[in-house]
């Protein structure tokens, strides 16, 4: 759904000032106006339950191990892991779900209390979720926790990243060793691995949770994936009836590796939002262009200036289900244990890229 | 159910026209017009990520005047007047004229270029943003412009006076296309004849709402 954001940025196009080239050349830049960012959402109320609800968890089922992030330092040391885990609760490990994780079996488990739907879309909406989406699990917390209404992306977050494992939502790349532990009702583990995040590797997640998405031209079908690295990806594809010669474009989303992990295990994914840069509260905040991305926004690293980009919403796409759903293909003992839930790092089936991929197409006619 | 872009933005096209004579100004039409696919194609080009890379090509800065409007044109598939102005000098005369008419090329549905046609520039300072979501343009016709049009009829004599009833308005050049600039139409409106003169003036107030 296009929402009022993009009728703001189509008068922006048609109203800008051609003379503001004698200023400044990048003013009247296209890139200015194209869709530069896209963030992933659940319902509101999910920010405290999933992955983000630690404690309880520690708590009842690992070894009686409290989390220590309520003191404002490192969550989850558990089992005498060093790392910083991201834990969920599985509370459906049976059967084809035994590695995996499905939001609406704990959904189910809190009914009285957990509401899970997300907010029905709006042509109003300037963010994806209204009601607060800060994770109040963490409320104990020294810093100002998020409420963007989308996932954060405190990992790269440096007031708020000892927390990244319970504020979510992107993995940390492997490097960092970081792990991903699924347990039982029982507090056993049933699944854990390294997290191998490819949108914090690649830096194309910024600390607010935008994606960016690349703006390499005249991209194919056959491209996306080994344009990944540059975040989304849109592209054409004329077996498919995507062509800006006939009025329709398509942008890819991938998340991938550790990033569908984290995002299944935070509760999954439920809105999809596109973003713009709102170039008039840019400007109104001296901030001229080229504007350049960094992952980090809101700073300026060396001599990389005007990173501090301003989104507006100008599309989203709203689902009854969870875009992260999964189960496990195989069973224990079986070679294929474990395919298609967490066991393998959200190894769906025969995809290679470890995570599910999420075109949407923009009809213009 | 499948809706058209036009109809997810609720994007509506106004227009009022007004004559202009002795100072005063007589309001002669008012009706919402049609948005064209050829506003789709531009943005496709824009946000596909395959068109111009200088935003003002993706402007609305140009317009026809024709002579064959028909209320069957009024679908957002229409992309050609019916019969619009042929020659600069049915846009500006041999007077005085303020219109700035040029030719350049055009976009036809089969995206095949047109052999050259004739726009007139829309000053960017009659390009007006109303609100956070609508635009206005104000084409105005001196009364030195387009006036005693003249096609001749079936039987070969000449029809002096041949009236105005569609107008259009064009994005400048979405593609980015250097050697011409390759206008599509973004809207479309006909209306009810107006046989041009030296006697007055036109006003046409075109408004583009998003929302």
């Amino acid at each position: 759904m296009f929402v009022d954001g993009f009728g703001e940025i189509l008068t922006d196009i048609l109203t800008v000032n051609p003379a503001l080239s004698s200023v400044n050349t990048h003013f009247l830049d296209a890139s200015n106006y194209t869709f530069q960012a896209v963030a992933l959402g659940k319902d509101a109320a999910g920010y405290n339950f999933h992955a983000h609800s630690p404690n309880s968890i520690t708590l009842e089922y690992t070894n009686g191990v409290v989390a220590s992030g309520v003191s404002g330092a490192t969550f989850n040391n558990i089992n005498g892991d060093s790392g910083q885990n991201v834990i969920a609760k599985n509370f459906i490990n049976a059967g084809n779900y035994v590695s995996s994780y499905l939001a609406s079996a704990t959904q189910l488990h809190f009914i009285d209390t957990y509401d899970s739907l997300a907010i029905y879309p709006s042509p109003e909406h300037t963010r994806l979720e209204y009601a607060s989406t800060r994770t109040t699990t963490a409320s104990s917390f020294s810093a100002t926790l998020p409420d963007l209404g989308h996932y954060p992306n405190a990992y790269m977050d440096s007031s708020v990243s000892s927390a990244w494992n319970v504020l979510g939502a992107y993995a940390p790349p492997s490097d960092a060793g970081q792990r991903f532990i699924l347990i039982d009702r029982g507090g056993s583990q049933i699944a854990s691995g390294i997290l191998s995040g490819m949108y914090n590797h690649n830096k194309v997640v910024d600390k607010d949770g935008f994606i960016k998405v690349s703006q390499a031209s005249a991209l194919a079908r056959t491209n996306i994936l080994s344009s990944l690295v540059d975040g989304c990806v849109m592209f054409s594809s004329v077996a498919d009836g995507i062509s800006p010669i006939s009025g329709t474009a398509a942008m890819a989303v991938v998340p991938q590796h550790g990033d569908a992990v984290t995002l299944a295990m935070f509760g999954g994914v439920n809105h999809i939002g596109v973003y713009c840069i709102d170039v008039k509260a840019m400007l109104a905040a001296s901030i001229d262009p080229p504007y350049s991305w960094n992952h980090l926004n809101n700073l300026r690293v060396g001599n990389e200036l005007n990173n501090k980009r301003i989104y507006k919403l100008v599309s989203k796409a709203t689902f009854w289900d969870n875009l992260m759903i999964h189960s496990d293909a195989g069973f224990t003992g079986h070679d294929e244990a474990g395919e298609g839930g967490l066991q393998r790092g959200y190894n769906m089936g025969s995809l290679t890229n470890k995570g599910p991929t999420f075109v949407i197409k923009f009809n213009f006619f | 159910m499948y809706k058209s872009f036009v109809d997810k933005v609720n994007m509506r096209g106004h227009l009022t026209i007004h004559k202009v004579a002795n100072g005063e100004e007589e309001l002669v039409y008012d009706e919402a017009n049609v948005i064209t696919s050829g506003f789709g194609f531009n943005l496709s080009q824009l946000y596909g990520l395959v068109g111009s890379d200088d935003i003002t090509d993706y402007q609305i800065d140009r317009f026809q005047l024709g002579l064959s409007g028909t209320s069957g044109r009024q679908v957002s598939s229409t992309y050609e007047l019916g019969e619009p102005l042929s020659s600069v000098q049915e846009y500006a005369g041999t007077g005085d004229s303020n219109l700035h008419a040029f030719i350049e090329k055009q976009y036809k549905n089969d995206l095949a270029t047109s052999p050259d046609a004739v726009f007139c520039k829309i000053p960017f300072s009659k390009v007006t943003r109303i609100d956070e979501r609508s635009v206005r343009y104000t084409i105005f016709i001196d009364e030195d412009s387009c006036n005693d049009l003249e096609r001749e009829k079936s039987g070969g004599s000449s029809n002096n006076g041949a009236a105005l009833n569609e107008i259009a308005l064009f994005t400048r050049n979405p593609t980015g296309t250097l050697a011409n600039e390759i206008s599509p139409m973004a809207a479309y409106r006909y209306f009810s004849n107006i046989r041009k003169t030296s006697d007055f003036g036109l006003v046409f107030r075109w408004t583009i709402t998003f929302g």
